[in-house]
């Protein structure tokens, strides 16, 4: 027995319990913030705490995941359908990226893996790998995206070794190609390496009334609170009206400049004008170029390179490994979300769930032998698109909202189009859906269903993910090399 | 520790039950068994052992179902704090209060869930107004059962002035 603090004589357990709801309260109040605006974020050693969950409901599980990666058969091989289409859409993407520059074909690359912001990346590592000495030679190479201009190749920094090298010699040797693309604005300690905001020139001219004035104009990569990504330096005149219904859009093309960059021909597209100002006075306070791309959902780029005769010394992987998983547990498929736990070693969070040729979901948490799977649609997740209707391809950035009920009872998962804004999902009805790039371990070109509703920005698209899943599964290891 | 132990995998079996009844019965039949745990607890009142009871099923929610371990937990604390300036009035034998507060928590819930894990669409289990009925007869029920085999509220000693 001992007294508490108004003088109350309590027993000992009397006052651990007061304790103890004392601590309930204040965890309750600090978890409070955490809870409401990030409901699914995980904690960092989440991931083990909820292989003990796996392993306390299927004790049994625990021999998947002994053998989980060992054993020597994989997922069904993809039928010749399914292989058919994956091809049809690479033929389309490359076609995409090689669309407007018969001058000059460019040298395509595939992208590993974005660097920079989550939201606004602005550095793309290609899945290529060259010496430092090629690096230097191809810095400052104009890449495209079918007729726009993505960004330029950096030369690889001095001072800092290459990432993803494993090896002594390849630390020594051998980097990725990286693009920084023409929205990159230079953090201060790149500007105390003397890297500044790349200037362009540029002429912009009426996609509507070709006989419209020009705008010429220089263009730097605009401030992170700026309302685009570009602006607008200096042009030429200064006032001109670009918004009325008979001119709109204003398309930026970059302009011939031997002094500015002479390696950048001519005509390849910046984006569309936005001004800033007085709509009824005609009067611009501030112009802005905003980009037709968005760095997260490019898949396949174009090196404008300056000798195309004599191909880069570039060391392209094909395809990234896979290790093998076994499912442990899945939802009911009859429920609102999909949930599924693989034993699967070495799986990683982000990484893609693959079946054949098909993308079935991600990798939501890993740890201890286990992996947690959701499909691509869960609720707020963001994910690169490639939408592919018979010749036309459309890079998009979805965000997931979920399973929903289509009218003929069927379970489709929803996507809201992030970029481009201004897409049109019913336009899209019944195109493929295949997989854009999200890191290493999330690699293009998967099948992952098709559009069949789409309306404004919101598309529901019949996912293989959402249906049940094969006992064996695989998942990608893009780390790996 | 041991008591931990079971009580953990007891409630990693609860959550996978509940998943499966859903999927089988229909989310609007299936009680919601955090609310059951949570009113369990309030029954009991030992404040001692709530947080790994809470965390254990915090953390089966976050495997087997959407929301976050960090949400889950969350929500089981705040709906604890909610209810408990009533504790006073939780024993087995007032099962219309249970019912009532069962009914409440169940119905809180489904609107945090849809608000914040749904982003407004709906409850994620599904579950509605006949699902949140279900629970606040559900939960009574067990405790009236569980009261059978040995589960009652703990003797709390009253504080006495000191003269």
């Amino acid at each position: 027995m001992r007294f508490f603090q108004d003088n109350t004589l309590l027993s000992k357990s009397a006052v651990r319990r007061k304790r103890a709801s004392g601590v309930l309260a204040i965890l309750g109040l600090l978890l409070t913030p955490f809870a409401c605006f990030w409901p699914e974020a995980t904690l960092p050693f989440e991931g083990t705490i909820r292989s003990i969950v796996a392993l306390a409901f299927r004790p049994w599980s625990v021999r998947d995941v002994v053998f989980a990666g060992e054993r020597s058969v994989g997922s069904p091989e993809p039928d010749d359908q399914e292989r058919a289409l994956v091809d049809a859409f690479r033929q389309t993407l490359d076609q995409r990226a090689l669309a407007g520059l018969e001058l000059v074909t460019p040298y395509l690359c595939t992208v590993r893996r974005t660097e920079g912001g989550r939201r606004r990346p602005t550095t793309l590592v290609l899945d290529a790998r060259a010496s430092r000495e090629e690096l230097q030679r191809l810095a400052g190479t104009p890449v495209v995206h079918g007729e726009d201009l993505v960004g330029f190749v950096i030369a690889p920094l001095a001072d800092a070794p290459p990432q993803g090298a494993e090896s002594a010699e390849e630390i020594e040797s051998e980097d990725f190609v990286r693009v920084r693309t023409i929205d990159h604005v230079p953090s201060r300690r790149e500007t105390l390496r003397g890297i500044v905001a790349t200037r362009i020139v540029a002429v912009a001219r009426s996609e509507r009334a070709p006989d419209a004035p020009a705008l010429r104009m220089l263009v730097e990569p605009a401030h992170v609170h700026d309302p685009f990504r570009l602006r607008v330096v200096r042009a030429a005149p200064q006032q001109l009206e670009t918004w009325s219904e008979d001119v709109a859009p204003y398309v930026a093309r970059t302009a011939k400049s031997d002094r500015l960059q002479p390696l950048l021909p001519a005509g390849l597209v910046l984006g569309t004008v936005e001004d800033v100002g007085y709509r009824e006075r005609a009067f611009v306070l501030s112009r802005f170029v905003e980009p037709r791309f968005d760095a997260r959902s490019l898949v396949r780029v174009g090196l404008l390179l300056p000798d195309p005769s004599a191909p880069p010394a570039i060391r392209v992987r094909s395809a990234p490994p896979r290790g093998v998983a076994s499912t442990v547990w899945s939802s009911p498929v009859a429920s609102r979300w999909r949930r599924v736990v693989l034993a699967a070693r070495s799986a990683r969070r982000g990484g893609a769930v693959i079946d054949g040729l098909r993308c079935l979901g991600r990798v939501d948490w890993a740890g201890f032998g286990f992996a947690g799977a959701v499909p691509l649609c869960e609720v707020a997740a963001r994910i690169p698109l490639v939408l592919a209707l018979g010749s036309r391809t459309q890079t998009v950035v979805a965000r997931g909202a979920g399973i929903a009920l289509a009218a003929d009872g069927k379970q489709r998962g929803r996507f809201h189009i992030e970029h481009p804004a201004t897409l049109d999902g019913a336009a899209w009805d019944g195109a493929w859906v295949f997989t854009g790039v999200d890191g290493e371990d999330f690699p293009h070109g998967l099948l992952c269903g098709r559009l069949r509703h789409g309306e404004g920005s919101k598309i529901d698209v019949e996912l293989f993910g959402i249906a049940a899943w094969p006992h064996r599964v695989e998942f990608a290891i893009g780390g790996a090399r | 520790m041991i008591r931990v132990l079971i009580e953990f995998v007891v409630l990693v079996q609860l959550a996978g039950l509940e998943i499966a009844l859903i999927a089988r019965v229909g989310p609007e039949l299936v009680p919601d068994f955090s609310v059951l745990v949570i009113v369990a607890s309030l029954v009991a009142r030992d404040e001692r052992h709530i947080l790994p009871r809470f965390a254990s099923l915090a953390i089966a929610r976050a495997t087997f179902a959407p929301g976050s371990f960090v949400y889950w937990l969350w929500w089981m604390l705040a709906a604890y704090w909610c209810v408990r300036p009533f504790s006073r009035r939780f024993f087995p034998d007032r099962w219309p209060f249970q019912a009532v507060s069962a009914f409440s928590l169940a119905a809180l819930a489904s609107l945090s869930s849809s608000v914040l894990l749904a982003s407004g669409a709906g409850d994620p289990y599904g579950r509605g107004a006949l699902a949140w009925i279900v629970t606040g007869v559900v939960v009574p029920g067990c405790l009236v059962v569980g009261s059978l085999f040995g589960f009652r509220k703990r003797a709390v000693m009253r504080p006495e002035l000191s003269p």
